[in-house]
């Protein structure tokens, strides 16, 4: 009775006004690499805002790479007699109660905020989807007994159990790390979970079984192909997630230690100033995040309405 | 056929649900402190202590006993009311919990109501009316509000609206500091100042409130926004949409179809909004000096006051837990395919 | 007589950027006061899209875009949502498939039936509880009063159905749409309903337009049948006429696919690919399936009169050939 039942069932009030079944080539016929491509292009030619927020992440990666390269100055430099001041033709985004260049330090910190949030998503990943396909097909109480475990975790406010498990483990950027894959791993383990379920249950499984097909290898074919869509949506969402995350533990004061460039110590030096004016140390790493989070999250939603549309 | 029936069994075994992750709370609770190399005695002595000090400390930890007792008799401790003390003010935290937990539950309910009442609205409307100017203005901002780190923004408020326009008061706590603070009755701040009969207090409050609910309201309803958009827009489509329309009901009787079957999950995004702003309201409570148990919990955290960063993390948890339970129960009063067994 | 519902020349596209689908060719027809008559068609063919477009149920991308459909002698193309709002479920009722996916899951059906008789008669919310009551025993539906508390999850498929029927009959209408009632229930059920549904509309006088793709529910249940193709009406006539003389080379392939034809002899007909819709010509829209067809097809079909209200969209009706 699922609303998709209901697009399938051949209604003509479907929301893309289709009619007649498809028929035509067969899209499997064509080489993989060739087919991914045409995806990619496909997907960048239809949606605005995902090309957009492709552009934006592809923009802040280069950043991060050329940033030595790129910025005027050193990020950690100390320009004693030149603290608080405004942006400027020599420091455009201005410089810090200590003395340092603001942009050199933005466009430093990118490095650092990248590397945390694609290793962490990545770890969690692996790490998620493993879980998820042990607890399918294991079933019975291994499942529940991981289940509740994920709801005792997930039952924590993110922020203070990051915040408080960084503080006690009191290292910097592996803790980071370590907290936020460990953040991570009830999402992907929950959506590789019911799709497992969801697979076990299906008739070709069953089918498949009958053939002496083992079950695990059954789950392993069909599970991950079809659960990569979903995968890649919360991948680039977590991604969002985890940058903004490690800003706001390092404006807590917490995980990255000065005077390491990162977007949330910054805000969190700067923020002082903003009582009485000073805002180009609060303002400019901001828009850094707003601007690399937006676009994840752009790219996320394009990728959604792209690969599940019609669902949320 | 008996619903309420139904709903009973359901209460029931739901609230069941929650003890097994109660422990699980207490667990994650006890096991912080003991996650890094330090002996847990001296973290929560404090750095100054004496070594008799720690000593003592470590005894009534019980850290030379098995892991399991010690987590007993935290546990027993825990439920007794005594959670230790801050080594930092010298007060129990039981006390610092009592006198700040209010505060911070005053201002995340008022931000979560204000943040639902602007996100369903306009996530309503929007959903309603695809493609429309309000659908396309509210998919900007809505963008805009989850990509914008929630403390950054209040720094920008504070700033424009502060700094550049003075419209609001300094972010310097819940009131004027030139104001005597009202006597502490149920420790939530708006409510001891009417029953103290002082309106220019509470106005203060008020005024004070503004910055941190916006804030609130900005980022976490464009998320309850974005999501009931996504709801309304999945129902719409329904053929029982399609149905109602066919049998004739009237716009107002479908709007009404629309919201009463998006709230299973609104619900569920209120519930999940209300344990993201007990995550915000750390940084809403750093930025404008609340005095909430979120700033008393960073401190802590930041101070390496460590007999008050487990009992916050203990409540913290304990209070999402609730939430959740709340919205469950108020979703499976809505919805009777939830206890439908 | 003027008939109850007559539907002239009706166009319907689906507008996308890229395209535009034709799905609705000049459908002709008309139903009758007191007759049930049949609208048979493949997936696609444009049977349930007549319905909704004749009773302002579409939304954009899809539009009428030509022909009218009269309701006792009113105009329905075009008229204001509120007006249609009036007639749709208290004159001209309407039933579909998957009823339990129709039905608010949050509501009783008790509720649920009382709304649709209040919406179209003011009155108190007892006098609507007893029409709901009535129609509920009248349905079929064992112990009334205690089953309208149920929720349509606890309902069968073939339950709901009924309880969609009721909701239909509640205010008596003039005019019955039923798309595919019956699809997706069981085989037994699906005779059951069938025969509430003519109970229900002999006993009030309603005339009922069955939208189906199942020979056997026309053969035992419409008076008379429209065969739809590609958009338009390609054969219509009396039941047992059309299937003892079918005229048009497609209903010819429809009945001879029947499991009882092709027992008795008769050779299967190949398959053949849905129409594209898309890219329709002016002529014959199955020229390109039907082994008649000649150069000359594509020129503007005629409509051919056989007889008693029997009447083929062909070049080269069987007769002829």
């Amino acid at each position: 009775m699922s609303a998709t039942e209901d697009h399938a069932a051949g209604s003509p009030l479907g929301r893309d006004g289709s009619l007649a079944p498809t028929s035509g080539d067969l899209p499997e016929q064509q080489p993989v690499l060739r087919r991914t491509l045409r995806a990619i292009n496909e997907f960048l030619r239809s949606d605005l805002s995902g090309t957009l927020g492709v552009v934006l992440i592809a923009a802040w990666l280069l950043v991060a790479v050329l940033a030595p390269v790129i910025a005027p100055f050193s990020p950690v430099e100390v320009f004693g007699d030149r603290v608080l001041e405004a942006p400027s033709s020599v420091h455009w985004f201005g410089t810090d109660i200590n003395g340092m260049d603001v942009f050199s330090r933005t466009l430093h910190a990118a490095r650092l905020d990248l590397q945390i949030a694609g290793t962490a998503v990545l770890i969690s990943l692996v790490i998620g989807v493993v879980l998820g396909l042990l607890t399918g097909y294991l079933g019975g109480w291994v499942d529940m007994l991981v289940l509740r475990l994920l709801d005792v975790l997930q039952a924590f406010p993110a922020l203070i159990l990051g915040l408080a498990i960084v503080a006690a483990l009191q290292r910097g950027i592996g803790s980071v790390i370590f907290v936020i894959a460990f953040l991570d791993i009830p999402i992907y383990a929950r959506l590789i979970r019911a799709e497992t379920f969801r697979i076990r249950e299906t008739n070709y499984v069953e089918a498949a079984r009958a053939l002496g097909n083992p079950t695990w290898r059954i789950l392993l074919v069909h599970v991950l192909p079809n659960s990569l869509p979903p995968v890649v949506i919360q991948s680039a969402v977590r991604m969002a997630w985890a940058v903004k995350i490690t800003a706001s533990l390092a404006f807590v004061g917490v995980g990255i230690q000065a005077p390491t460039p990162e977007w949330g110590s910054m805000i969190r030096v700067g923020s002082d100033g903003i009582m009485t004016g000073v805002w180009w140390p609060t303002v400019f790493p901001g828009l850094a995040v707003v601007t690399l989070v937006l676009g994840l999250n752009l790219l996320a939603d394009a990728l959604q309405s792209y690969l599940r549309p019609g669902g949320r | 056929m008996n619903f309420i029936r139904n709903f009973g069994w359901y209460a029931v075994k739901r609230t069941l649900m929650v003890v097994p992750l109660l422990f699980g709370v207490s667990l994650v609770a006890f096991f912080i402190i003991r996650l890094g190399d330090v002996n847990p005695a001296v973290l929560i002595a404090g750095p100054t202590a004496s070594a008799a000090e720690i000593e003592q400390v470590a005894a009534e930890l019980g850290l030379e006993r098995p892991l399991f007792e010690q987590y007993r008799t935290y546990l027993a401790s825990a439920l007794s009311g005594d959670l230790g003390e801050s080594w930092i003010t010298g007060r129990t935290v039981s006390t610092e919990l009592r006198n700040r937990l209010p505060v911070t539950l005053e201002l995340i309910t008022i931000g979560t109501v204000a943040s639902v009442i602007v996100g369903l609205l306009l996530g309503f409307v929007a959903g309603m009316r695809e493609r429309s100017l309000v659908d396309h203005f509210l998919r900007v901002s809505t963008l805009g509000g989850i990509s914008m780190p929630i403390f950054w923004l209040g720094l920008l408020l504070i700033y424009v609206v502060f700094f550049l326009t003075d419209l609001a008061p300094p972010p310097l706590g819940r009131q004027s500091l030139m104001l005597a603070t009202p006597e502490f009755r149920t420790g939530l701040p708006l409510m001891d100042a009417l029953l103290d009969g002082r309106l220019d207090v509470f106005w203060s409050m008020v005024r004070h409130l503004m910055l941190p609910v916006i804030t609130m309201a900005l980022v976490i309803g464009a998320t309850i926004a974005k999501q009931t958009r996504a709801s309304v827009i999945e129902v719409r489509n329904t053929s029982m949409v399609r149905y109602a329309r066919a049998i004739g009901m009237p716009q107002w009787r479908i709007w009404w179809l629309v919201l009463h079957n998006s709230l299973p999950s609104v619900i569920t995004f209120i519930a999940i909004a209300y344990s993201l702003q007990l995550g915000g309201s750390v940084l809403i409570e750093l930025i404008f000096s609340w005095g909430g148990i979120g700033q008393l919990g960073v401190n802590a955290i930041q101070r390496a006051d460590y007999a008050v960063v487990q009992a916050y993390v203990f409540a913290m948890g304990i209070l999402a837990a609730a939430i959740y339970l709340v919205a469950d129960l108020i979703i499976a009063s809505i919805d009777p395919r939830v206890t439908f067994k | 007589m003027a008939p109850l519902l007559e539907v002239d020349d009706l166009h319907t596209h689906i507008v996308k950027p890229t395209s535009t689908a034709r799905a609705l060719n000049g459908v002709t027809f008309t139903v009758e006061e007191n007759e049930i008559v049949g609208l048979i068609g493949e997936t696609g063919a444009g049977k349930s899209l007549t319905a909704w477009s004749v009773t302002g149920l579409i939304e954009e991308p899809v539009r009428v875009t030509a022909g009218t459909a009269r309701f006792k002698g009113r105009e329905l193309i075009g008229m204001s949502e509120s007006e249609l709002r009036r007639i749709r479920g208290d004159d001209v009722a309407l039933i579909v498939q998957n009823p339990r996916g129709s039905l608010d899951p949050l509501t009783t059906i008790g509720r649920q039936m009382e709304v649709a008789y209040r919406v179209h008669h003011g009155g108190s919310r007892r006098a609507a509880r007893e029409r709901a009551l009535e129609i509920l025993d009248a349905v079929g539906i064992p112990d009334p009063a205690r089953r309208a508390k149920a929720y349509p999850h606890e309902l069968s498929g073939g339950m709901a159905q009924r309880i969609l029927i009721g909701i239909a009959m509640i205010n008596r209408p003039s005019l019955l749409i039923a798309d595919e009632p019956t699809t997706g229930l069981d085989v037994t059920v699906q005779a059951q309903i069938l025969d509430l549904i003519r109970d229900q509309t002999a006993e009030i006088g309603s005339s009922v337009l069955m939208i189906t793709h199942d020979l056997g529910v026309v053969a035992h249940f419409c008076d008379r049948v429209c065969v739809m193709f590609a958009g338009r009406i390609v054969e219509s006539g009396p039941v047992d006429q059309l299937f003892r003389d079918p005229q048009h080379p497609y209903t010819r392939s429809l009945i001879d696919s029947t499991p009882e034809r092709i027992l008795a002899g008769a050779r299967p007909p190949r398959a053949g690919q849905p129409p594209d819709l898309e890219n329709l010509g002016e002529g014959c829209h199955y020229a390109y399936r039907c082994q008649f067809a000649t150069e000359g097809c594509r020129a503007p079909v005629p409509l051919v009169q056989l007889g008693d209200r029997h009447e083929a969209l062909c070049h080269f009706p069987e007769g002829t050939r």
